[in-house]
């Protein structure tokens, strides 16, 4: 146990260390730079002098020079480095940006949950029936309607007809509980329903694999105080699978919440990254890439763990 | 079935349409008009209409799209005063009180015979390489630390056009690094409390209007850059304008507090005290629906220029606008065609003028206005410069007839160019491929429609989008081929635009060819005395690339400012001077009692 | 030179029995089948029904509703709509399906050489992928796209090869899962040759989670063209894809045209729904585990879908 842990923790160095190669150069190949951008908002009737800026903003060194003082800086003063545009402190800035984001995708999750696992389980003990159908569609359909659609629907649509719209300011948690649970709501549903379809259909197949098992089998024939016992059961097993699953959807999530930050107007990292990307302003973009992947492959390694610790059968291979 | 299913859908949502639109009728409606009767009005001095009387007080939300401010320093870049303009100001300001039949102000054209001064009370150029400014008295900072309500003077002027030019102290930092905002300066000196000179090293035309209002002037406080070095934190912006910034929710919103102290009074109405408003929060919102909706809803109270990317750009948008929500006041302006594309004229197949002329005869203009925009769009061509700025600019009718022509939807005769060109159908129909590079936040439907019509007379058009970042390396180094994004009919500063876009010694050479007479006649227009012959001069330029396609006109559509209708004062403004949005607000007034009224 | 053939004619009864199964078990899954079915014979034929020429400009008619001339409206230029959602299908099946064969390939080709060979290859190639899946998705794309521009080949690799990279994780297990199973112990232990092993063993094996995993990829992938364009880095505006009527001019005349938006978003997702659902159904057919204790095989891989 103890050298599979210490295994499973000396491999994540090597895969950070290609993730910072990976999140550092991608944004150097995109064309164009800050300096481009700059010039472009003075609207052709002007020019910046590129030598200064580059000069002033180190993109005169080698992109190795570069990437190494990068490097550097986080690792020696924990320093995401500083914006191209506006000069300020990256890691800062993902700080103060990063509750948005994190309250968005943990109750994306939360009401992902709620309606993949109870439709999951019930589709599975019903399974081909109407309930089973009708469930699973609307969570499927969750799926396949494109976010963006539905968020600007949302937006537009009440909007015209009854005067009505979501909150335009961000309200946090600590002025008004209430009024922030409500600014998030909608853009959680969207993203959670999202979610949902993946989840449920895991837990539907595990469902159906140990509603298979022999001795569950007669325990269902013998009627409901059974049953009860083995959906409790079953749903034990089903859980593992499913946080695994959750892990793995933490970069689908981070995606979507891009979207659905932009449309409601939270001024979460999503939406920092792609004013970011636009602006070619590289130590914020591989900053949030690296907060993000970190986070990811931290989260993974902790369910992988729990995963071990539960299940002694299942290493890491 | 699934088609029924649909049917149903539709119907049942087409019910909560008309639901919803008896719900939704103004609650104002009947009653409005009738208390209007006793509310105290006042004449607008500049548009000669009775207004609800200016009253203090109340909050003003608006929304702001686009490029947000990374910081709130406008030393290093001018979009920073979409957040600062109201705190800091500068040297000169447009008049506000002026006619409106005279200056519209629904353009960005800021001619220097409309400035007034503001921080400097007067200036004098006694000589070709002196600037004089004489510092108004009795105008102090903000009561904010460090500054603490300490008056304005010379010294200040000197410090931040060092810092601007990179003399004096700042000669190592070196000056800002937005070359052409920067005007020539030998020297600033503060010869008392209240006099700078300035000392040019060569003689300048456009020295003074560079001193008084480019968007790198505002005035900001020396003590808090000498002790932070700049003033990129926005807790530390002071200035001496009618609102202190005193919250910058990153990402999210800013929130402005009125200056108590103020020392301008209303230009309109002297006697009232500037501002009116005592908090103005903005909010940043980058996707239009959502600020539309903020707008239905009355959680905006203002949307526009004046406040940053926020004008509503499609007709279909406008009429959608005016049926659900009539109150909206909006207020439409004109500032250029981004619908105009510039040609590369340097190689095959453009080479050739007939190729170009072809090319513009294909589209048809008034065709497009009637349907797209509704007739509601400056169709007919313009040269460079637009109808806005008048004395420079010439009136399709006043075009020589053989120019006419070349603008004319004509496509049999643009097919029988092609040909005579040496470019014939092939057997798949097309005569030639290129490209269009299209700017990713100009709008996409005319490029869309424009390459149907190229379709037409066999000319197959690939549209290729570019963002921001990607187009200005593409337009420097030319790694662009076919056709490119350009504005065309501006309404800005002539003489400076046109040279940008033609003389041999810009930095940007779209066209890919160069004509040294044309240098010559705008190295005149530039040294010349005579206002009339600079116009003249430049009018000809214009032309000449007109006869000659150098760029493919296509309609300037207008763009449209909204604001509630409690939101008193505002005529479409779209700023005072290069940069000065926000300080418009300044001059604005909420009726309250409208407002209440509305159920707001 | 291979397998020998075992008789075509239980092969067929094979998929006939198949074919009974789904009809009678799972008439949600066969009605999306024939939604499937349909979808594709409208994208080979788009050309023969499709009303109008995708690109035709009929500009005094634009945004107008349904009518018998233009049965689901007109969209800016005074395109026919449906015409253009027609051959949106296309554009759609196309991606959606090149992108999940490039997938297919991608997976097997890391995870299956990455899974069968072991050691430190093995490990090596693993840590780029866990980077790689470390990466948000979305921005990833995002980032790539605007480095190798915008194109449908490009959307193909891009969406192809991202998705296959983050597929390999589940072949690489089930080809873990098939190596340490008894009969492929046993077939080495005979010394069978490596391709044999693959071909006759491994393949047949892992050929179910494939299946299964990169139908219901297909959907995904549309999805993702979709949101891509919304971000303004998906098609060119010449190819008439769903996602891109959608976020673009669906988006813009939402409020004036809304059949602009309904009819491209309804495509999509009726689209996505069936290709969904119709995999479940499979799956359910196929799955080992599914048919009363059949066998374990490739229980892990199918967690990490």
């Amino acid at each position: 146990m103890k050298a599979h842990v210490i295994r499973r923790l000396l491999l994540v160095i090597p895969t950070l260390f290609i993730l910072s190669i990976l999140v550092f150069l991608s944004v150097r190949f995109i064309p164009g730079d800050v300096i481009d951008v700059m010039q472009g908002r003075l609207g052709g009737m002007g020019q910046v002098d590129r030598e200064a800026l580059e000069r002033m903003l180190g993109l005169d060194q080698p992109v190795y020079v570069q990437y190494g003082r990068w490097l550097g800086d986080i690792l020696l003063h924990g320093s995401l480095g500083r914006s191209l545009m506006g000069d300020w402190s990256v890691e800062e800035k993902i700080l103060a940006r990063l509750p948005v984001t994190v309250e968005l995708g943990v109750l994306s999750i939360v009401i992902g949950l709620l309606i993949a696992l109870p439709v999951g389980i019930y589709s599975a003990i019903r399974q081909d029936t109407a309930v089973d159908y009708a469930g699973r569609s609307i969570a499927i359909l969750g799926l396949a309607t494109p976010n963006f659609w539905l968020a600007l629907m949302v937006m537009i649509y009440p909007a015209i007809w009854w005067g009505w719209s979501p909150p335009m300011r961000l309200i946090t948690f600590g002025e008004d509980p209430l009024g922030n649970l409500g600014m998030f709501l909608i853009p959680s549903l969207i993203l959670g329903t999202y979610l949902a379809a993946a989840t449920m259909r895991m837990t539907r197949t595990m469902m159906l694999e140990v509603l298979r098992q022999d001795y569950i089998r007669t325990a269902w024939s013998k009627g409901l105080k059974e049953r009860v016992v083995v959906v409790r059961h079953a749903v034990k097993n089903v859980l593992i699978p499913v946080v695994t699953l959750i892990g793995l959807q933490l970069p689908i999530l981070v995606g979507g919440a891009v979207i659905i930050e932009n449309i409601f107007n939270l001024p979460g990292l999503g939406r920092l990254m792609l004013v970011a990307l636009n602006d070619r302003d590289f130590p914020v973009v591989a900053g949030i890439n690296l907060v993000f992947g970190t986070a990811v492959m931290g989260i993974n390694l902790v369910i992988d763990l729990v995963y071990a610790v539960l299940d002694p059968r299942i290493r890491y291979q | 079935m699934r088609y029924i299913t649909l049917r149903t859908c539709l119907a049942v949502l087409c019910g909560l349409v008309l639901i919803a639109t008896g719900l939704g009728a103004s609650p104002a409606g009947e009653e409005a008009p009738a208390a209007a009767m006793e509310k105290e009005m006042v004449l607008d001095p500049a548009t000669g209409e009775m207004v609800s009387a200016p009253e203090y007080g109340g909050t003003l939300v608006y929304a702001t799209g686009g490029a947000a401010p990374a910081n709130a320093d406008t030393h290093f870049l001018h979009v920073q005063a979409m957040v600062t303009g109201a705190t800091t100001e500068k040297l000169g300001i447009m008049d506000w009180a002026i006619d409106r039949n005279e200056f519209s102000f629904r353009n960005t054209y800021i001619p220097l015979s409309v400035y007034r001064p503001h921080l400097a009370e007067s200036w004098d150029t006694p000589d070709p390489l002196t600037i004089i400014f004489n510092i108004r008295e009795g105008v102090n900072w903000h009561d904010k630390p460090p500054m603490n309500g300490r008056e304005f003077t010379a010294d200040d002027v000197v410090f931040n056009f060092h810092r601007l030019l990179g003399l004096g102290e700042f000669a190592e930092a070196g000056p800002s690094p937005f070359t052409y905002q920067r005007p020539l300066g030998e020297s600033v000196t503060a010869t008392d409390r209240y006099t700078v000179v300035v000392k040019l090293p060569e003689p300048s035309g456009v020295a003074l209007g560079q001193y008084l209002g480019i968007g790198l002037t505002y005035m900001n406080a020396p003590e808090v850059i000498r002790e932070h070095g700049d003033v990129k934190d926005w807790r530390n912006l002071v200035g001496t304008g009618p609102y202190l910034l005193t919250d910058w929710t990153d990402g999210s919103s800013f929130t402005f507090q009125k200056n108590p102290d103020y020392w301008k009074d209303d230009e309109k109405y002297p006697g009232n005290r500037l501002p009116y408003i005592d908090e103005i929060q903005g909010l940043i919102i980058l996707e239009e629906a959502t600020y539309l909706a903020g707008l239905r809803t009355g959680k905006i109270d203002f949307l526009g220029f004046p406040v940053g990317v926020s004008d509503i750009t499609s007709v279909e948008v406008l009429e959608s606008l005016q049926k659900s929500n009539p109150e909206i006041v909006l207020q439409a302006w004109w500032d250029r065609s981004e619908n105009s594309y510039a040609i590369d004229a340097s190689k095959p197949p453009f080479d050739d003028v007939r190729v170009r002329r072809a090319m513009q005869m294909a589209i048809d203009l008034e065709g497009i206005d009637r349907s797209v925009y509704k007739g509601t769009s400056a169709w007919q061509p313009q040269g460079i410069i637009g109808e806005g700025v008048s004395a420079y600019f010439t009136p399709f009718d006043e075009w020589p007839e053989e120019v006419k022509k070349g603008y004319r939807y004509d496509p049999a005769a643009a097919e029988a160019l092609l040909d005579e060109a040496g470019y014939p159908r092939g057997a798949d129909g097309t005569r030639f491929k290129t490209v269009l590079n299209h700017l990713y936040r100009f709008p996409l439907g005319f490029s869309e429609l424009a390459a149907t019509y190229w379709a037409d007379i066999g000319v197959d058009v690939e549209i290729n989008v570019l963002d921001e970042a990607g187009a200005s390396p593409a337009r420097r180094d030319r790694t662009w081929e076919g056709l490119i994004y350009h504005t065309m009919g501006n309404n800005t500063e002539p003489l400076g635009f046109v040279r940008q876009m033609v003389h041999s010694s810009s930095h940007e050479d779209l066209h890919g060819i160069r004509y040294p007479e044309l240098d010559a006649l705008l190295d005149a227009a530039a040294a010349t005395d005579s206002e009339e012959e600079r116009q003249r001069l430049v009018k000809e330029v214009d032309l000449y690339t007109m006869e000659n396609h150098w760029w493919i006109w296509g309609p300037k559509a207008g763009k449209y400012m909204s604001h509630q209708p409690w939101v008193v004062g505002f005529n479409g403004e779209t700023w005072l001077g290069f940069m000065d949005r926000l300080t418009i607000l300044a001059r604005l007034w909420i009726d309250s009692e409208l407002k209440a009224e509305m159920g707001y | 030179m291979g397998q020998p053939v075992v008789g075509q004619g239980s092969q067929r009864s094979g998929r006939t029995r198949f074919l009974t199964r789904l009809v009678r078990e799972k008439p949600l899954g066969t009605a999306s089948g024939i939604a499937v079915v349909i979808l594709i014979l409208v994208a080979v034929f788009a050309d023969v029904i499709a009303p109008y020429p995708y690109g035709e400009r009929h500009l005094p008619d634009r945004l107008q509703g349904s009518s018998a001339q233009y049965l689901l409206g007109t969209d800016h230029l005074g395109r026919d709509l449906l015409s253009r959602i027609i051959h949106g299908a296309r554009v759609s099946l196309t991606v959606g399906l090149a992108a999940t064969t490039l997938n297919v390939l991608v997976a097997v080709l890391i995870g299956g050489t990455s899974g069968f060979l072991g050691g430190k290859l093995d490990l090596v190639v693993q840590r780029f992928v866990d980077a790689w899946m470390a990466f948000p998705g979305l921005l990833l794309l995002l980032t790539i796209i605007a480095i190798v521009g915008q194109g449908l080949v490009q959307l193909i690799a891009v969406l192809g090869i991202s998705g296959g990279i983050v597929g390999s994780r589940v072949l690489r297990s089930a080809v873990i899962g098939v190596k340490e199973n008894d009969y492929f112990q046993s077939a080495v232990a005979i010394g069978a040759s490596q391709w044999k092993i693959i071909v006759r063993h491994v393949l047949p094996n892992i050929a179910a989670p494939i299946i299964v995993v990169f139908s219901i990829n297909v959907g995904g992938v549309i999805i993702s063209e979709a949101a891509l364009s919304f971000l303004g880095f998906g098609l060119p505006i010449e190819i008439p894809s769903w996602g891109g009527m959608l976020s673009r001019e669906g988006r813009q005349y939402m409020e004036a045209a809304p059949h602009l938006a309904l009819w491209p978003g309804l495509a999509l997702t009726v689209t996505v729904y069936s290709l969904n659902m119709l995999g479940d159904a499979v799956r359910d057919l196929l799955d080992p585990r599914l048919i009363g204790g059949a066998g374990r095989l490739g229980a892990q891989d199918t967690r990490s879908v």
